[in-house]
């Protein structure tokens, strides 16, 4: 009986470094850069490879979602009011793609995607989402803090409110053709909020560049906020000293308002917040306040108790 | 006579529809106007309790007409009821 005896380079197949940690996330980067730039390459560009580190602070307490069922359920109005609109929202152009931040503050300035991605402390968080609709999901997104950005264009003391604007592009975008709704697409947040720790500007998720049918290239998300309040494809980010009037809230003023944070015992007015569908499964769970990152939050709104801050 | 009466009613509302709300509004649009959270109220219970494709096959078209047209379109019907009234030649 022959007996094999294994070499010193003979490593088994278990324990060879995946790709995606091999090589370095700005090389990886790279390449998705290069297969975005090239026309008709847009499959490619949603392939591309984003790594990042996991941020640990922010277990989400549950499993992740599966990555088919995050990019294949998705609200974009823009596209379509169902949620099967993944493939529509293909012809997104996602480069060029720039990110004007501007208003109230000292510097001013256009951003291009590249320059975000290139020179951002990128990072992977695995929030949890939490939809309106009593649906949710747990996605590693990857980004940057909104504060970082927000640092870059320096704030004037005066401003009090960040507005985000999300693409209205007519020419791939059918859903802007029902011009009872406000377009473009508003959504906002104190300057408090925009400053907490947990508010994310995501350019990622999965590992990969942003599918444009979750907000690529860029998107900002808000955990503890009810999904529509984190805008989609941002174009714009705009610092103000008034308080905006988001899209929803303009359109249902009693069903959306501008605070929008999660609180299982506010039902909405045509059903109940006390539980979530986590999506991909039928199983119930049931809703946290705040989506349960209280610990991160509730200080912002402890002198606000006349504010109606639950939808 | 009352059809005919009916219909240039309609026809004139549509020309003070075209000047007042533009002759590009969506008839969408002006039903959101006046009634504020109207067609999301309406998208919702079309997808919620008939069927979600329905919204956008069918009642999106719709509500994109100009909103003066739709007058037209009542109009047009009593005109023509109007027409087969017995006793026209």
């Amino acid at each position: 009986m022959p007996i094999r005896i294994s070499r010193g380079w003979e490593i088994p197949e278990s324990r060879v470094t995946p790709e995606h940690l091999a090589f370095g996330r700005r090389k990886a980067f790279g390449l998705g850069v290069a297969l975005a730039a090239a026309p008709g390459m847009a499959a490619a560009q949603q392939a591309a490879a984003l790594p990042a580190m996991r941020n640990t602070r922010y277990s989400p307490g549950r499993d992740i979602t599966a990555e088919r069922e995050v990019t294949t359920f998705n609200n974009y109005y823009e596209f379509g009011t169902s949620k099967s609109i993944s493939r529509e929202a293909q012809r997104l152009p996602q480069r060029p793609w720039t990110v004007k931040v501007e208003g109230m503050a000292e510097a001013p300035r256009e951003f291009g995607i590249e320059d975000l991605l290139r020179t951002m402390p990128l990072e992977e968080r695995v929030y949890r989402l939490r939809c309106v609709e009593a649906w949710s999901a747990v996605i590693p997104w990857t980004g940057f803090p909104l504060s970082a950005l927000l640092d870059q264009v320096k704030p004037l003391a005066a401003a009090r409110y960040v507005v985000f604007e999300t693409a209205a592009i007519p020419s791939v975008m059918p859903g802007l053709r029902q011009s009872w709704y406000p377009w473009p697409y508003i959504e906002g947040c104190t300057i408090e909020e925009a400053a907490n720790e947990l508010s994310f500007m995501v350019v990622g998720a999965y590992g990969k560049l942003l599918a444009p049918q979750n907000g690529g290239p860029i998107r900002f998300h808000q955990p503890w906020k009810y999904g529509f309040k984190a805008g989609k494809s941002i174009v714009r980010i705009t610092l103000t000293d008034r308080r905006p009037v988001s899209f929803w809230e303009r359109i249902q003023p009693q069903e959306y308002g501008f605070w929008a944070n999660v609180n299982p015992e506010v039902a909405h007015p045509r059903w109940s917040q006390a539980s979530e569908r986590a999506i991909g499964t039928n199983a119930r769970i049931p809703t946290h306040l705040f989506n349960g990152y209280g610990e991160y939050v509730a200080g912002l709104y402890a002198n606000l108790a006349n504010e109606r801050l639950w939808a | 006579m009352i059809f005919r009466v009916l219909a240039l009613v309609f026809f004139g509302a549509s020309i003070v529809t075209g000047f007042s709300l533009g002759w590009s509004t969506q008839l969408g649009a002006a039903l959101q106007r006046g009634t504020p959270g109207m067609m999301k109220s309406l998208q919702s219970g079309v997808q919620g309790y008939l069927m979600p494709d329905l919204w956008e096959a069918v009642f999106v078209p719709f509500f994109s007409i100009p909103a003066w047209s739709g007058w037209v379109v009542i109009g047009v019907i009593f005109f023509i009821a109007s027409a087969m009234q017995p006793g026209k030649v």
